[in-house]
């Protein structure tokens, strides 16, 4: 047996020439590597520096605005994003664009119910609807390939709704659940509250439909909301992923017979503060304290302070699980949560509309700490208000993390959509992302000191939910503001 | 081939048509009943899903004729002549509902979808 092996082995010998080589021997040897082969064409390599692509925006004659990004995913979403909310509500449709986000895709005047979630599962893509004060979105994303399906199908759904009575009334049934179960969520409770204490006019309106909506809304109130303020100058198409010219192929006959409505007067709402209470059996008590920040999104340079402001607070629950990169070196993590253990959680809120905005902090305890929490929380908003007291690092490390934030949040090409139709609602086009970081790179300590001043001399407002009578008066919080 | 069957069973154009219908609006009219409220939602699940759409007012008049005639065909007797003049049994409620029902469970099964509800002979 060896035998016949070694002479095959001999043979083999013959063959390779220098054994020590066979041993050794790769595929490589046969031809070296850096010498090019003769009829293989290599693709161009990579530039070192790709442009980056830019948002195309096209007026239709009607108003609509149809805008777009390149980006180079496989995948692409779409979005249509209407300049109307909860501030466009009349007393009667008081609730309607909670209900409206509900019923968002369900049956049309061309497709039931059944075929539009059939259709978008075909292709493999989400959709999803959200109302809050000033803008509703309809969204839908899939693959590149399926653009003509989704655009025409987004446009019938936001377009054509049929409202069927037993739909409806299948969605308020939901709706009054959930207004039950609202004490699981105090925190939504806790910010619409306040929204509708401390403002008087359209922004005071509820995002929540309140029990009576839900017994007075029907299809018709909602229908007669959609054809009264779904106009074409306050429709924008948005898309990532798309080239213009693909999407405004597929979506001008769609959308040119829109018709064209009055700009819409936007409602004015005055800040005044106050205060709000509920009274409820739970274990911890939830509050929160905020003012005023005029300006909003128009001022820009504000809104950008105001931002760095609250990566600056931060703050969060005492539970959550995260590294450094979390937040948990804010201020108010170090300061606050780190101290007082009976804090569950206590964070910094804002909320910015067009023309004005909220900031404040959002606070929960157990029910015997609120008192020293609420006295807690005023004396850090004074702090920032204080010239020295928030160092140099620190509002460069507040910096560094929103233009992270906003960098990494833009890589997804959902929130790409959403920029685009919500910076051309707010602001007519789409400002690049650099002037926003130049922004940000210019807020100085004098700037964040100066707008805390601005901001806490406005008036108070205040809410809390859970074990109220702790809380203390509002006149004693309010007066802690007031210069002495 | 359709408009052919419905000349054949159209009361104004077949007098065969006309008698028949005549004696089922006496019949009906005897007890205050229309025709849509003699389809049982026990029977087909398709009546019931129909009659759950519909708004309660119309829902709430059929069960309020059907216990009119229940008891008047529980004492032997017939609805008084004046108001049998005012019936109007071919009145529809439910025709186009229970098409739209129809309609809406054919395209379910075309879709491949499970159905929503379906009959258990207990």
């Amino acid at each position: 047996m060896y035998r016949a092996a070694l002479s095959r082995f001999r043979a083999l010998k013959g063959r390779t020439g220098n054994l020590e080589a066979a041993r050794y021997a790769t595929s490589s040897a046969v031809a070296p590597l850096d010498t090019p082969l003769d009829s293989i064409s290599l693709p161009p390599p990579l530039p070192d520096y790709v442009a980056p692509s830019e948002t195309k925006v096209k007026t239709l004659s009607n108003g609509v605005r149809i805008a777009s990004e390149q980006l180079p995913t496989p995948a692409a979403s779409v979005g249509v994003f209407v300049n109307c909310g909860s501030i466009y509500e009349t007393p009667i449709s008081s609730g309607a664009s909670h209900l409206l986000e509900r019923m968002a895709f369900k049956s049309t005047t061309n497709r039931s119910h059944l075929r539009v979630v059939r259709e978008v599962e075909a292709i493999g893509g989400n959709t999803s609807a959200s109302a809050s004060r000033e803008c509703m979105t309809y969204t839908f994303d899939a693959l590149k390939t399926y653009v003509p399906e989704m655009v025409e199908l987004l446009i019938d759904c936001v377009r054509n709704p049929a409202f069927l009575d037993w739909e409806v009334n299948e969605e308020l049934q939901k709706i009054k659940a959930e207004l039950e179960e609202v004490s699981k969520n105090p925190e939504r409770l806790i910010l619409e509250a306040v929204h509708s204490a401390g403002y008087c006019g359209p922004l005071a309106n509820p995002l929540l439909a309140s029990e009576t909506a839900t017994e007075r809304l029907d299809s018709g109130i909602l229908e007669e909301f959609v054809t009264e303020n779904y106009k074409g100058n306050r429709i924008v198409l948005a898309a990532s992923g798309i080239e213009n010219e693909e999407l405004l192929q597929i979506a001008e006959p769609l959308l040119s017979d829109l018709p064209s409505g009055p700009q819409p007067k936007e409602p004015n709402s005055v800040y005044v503060g106050g205060d709000f209470r509920r009274r409820a059996d739970s274990p911890s008590t939830h509050f929160a304290l905020a003012f005023e920040v005029p300006g909003g999104w128009n001022n820009e340079k504000d809104s950008v302070t105001l931002t760095v402001m609250q990566m600056l607070m931060g703050g969060g629950g005492s539970f959550s699980a995260g590294g450094p990169g979390k937040g948990m070196h804010s201020r108010l993590y170090l300061r606050v949560l780190n101290e007082y253990q009976q804090i569950h959680s206590f964070s910094a809120f804002n909320s910015i509309f067009n023309n004005t905005g909220l900031f404040g902090i959002y606070g929960s305890t157990s029910s015997d700490f609120v008192s020293k929490a609420v006295d807690i929380a005023a004396e850090e908003l004074l702090l920032l208000a204080t010239e020295g007291s928030v160092s140099r690092l620190m509002i460069k490390r507040a910096q560094e993390a929103t233009k992270s934030a906003v960098l990494m949040n833009l890589e997804s090409r959902m929130i790409v959509a959403e920029d685009i139709g919500r910076q051309i609602l707010t602001y007519g086009e789409r400002k690049c992302v650099h002037s926003f970081l130049k922004m940000v790179d210019e807020v100085t300590l004098q700037d964040i000191t100066n707008m805390a001043k601005k901001i806490v001399s406005s008036p108070l407002t205040m809410a809390s939910f859970g074990d109220v009578f702790q809380v203390p008066n509002y006149e004693s919080v309010s007066s802690k503001f007031r210069a002495p | 081939m359709a408009s052919f069957l419905k000349s054949f069973l159209d009361p104004k154009k077949n007098p065969l048509a006309a008698m028949h219908m005549k004696s089922v609006s006496k019949r009906l009219r005897r007890y205050g009943l229309r025709y849509d409220d003699l389809y049982d939602p026990l029977y087909d699940l398709d009546v019931k899903e129909a009659l759950n759409r519909l708004p309660r007012e119309i829902v709430d008049a059929r069960n309020q004729r059907l216990k009119r005639a229940l008891d008047l065909s529980l004492k032997h007797e017939y609805l008084p002549e004046d108001l049998q003049k005012m019936q109007t049994p071919f009145r529809s409620y439910l025709q186009d509902m229970l098409a739209l029902v129809k309609k809406e469970r054919a395209e379910r099964e075309a879709l491949g979808a499970l159905p929503l509800y379906e009959r258990t002979i207990p």
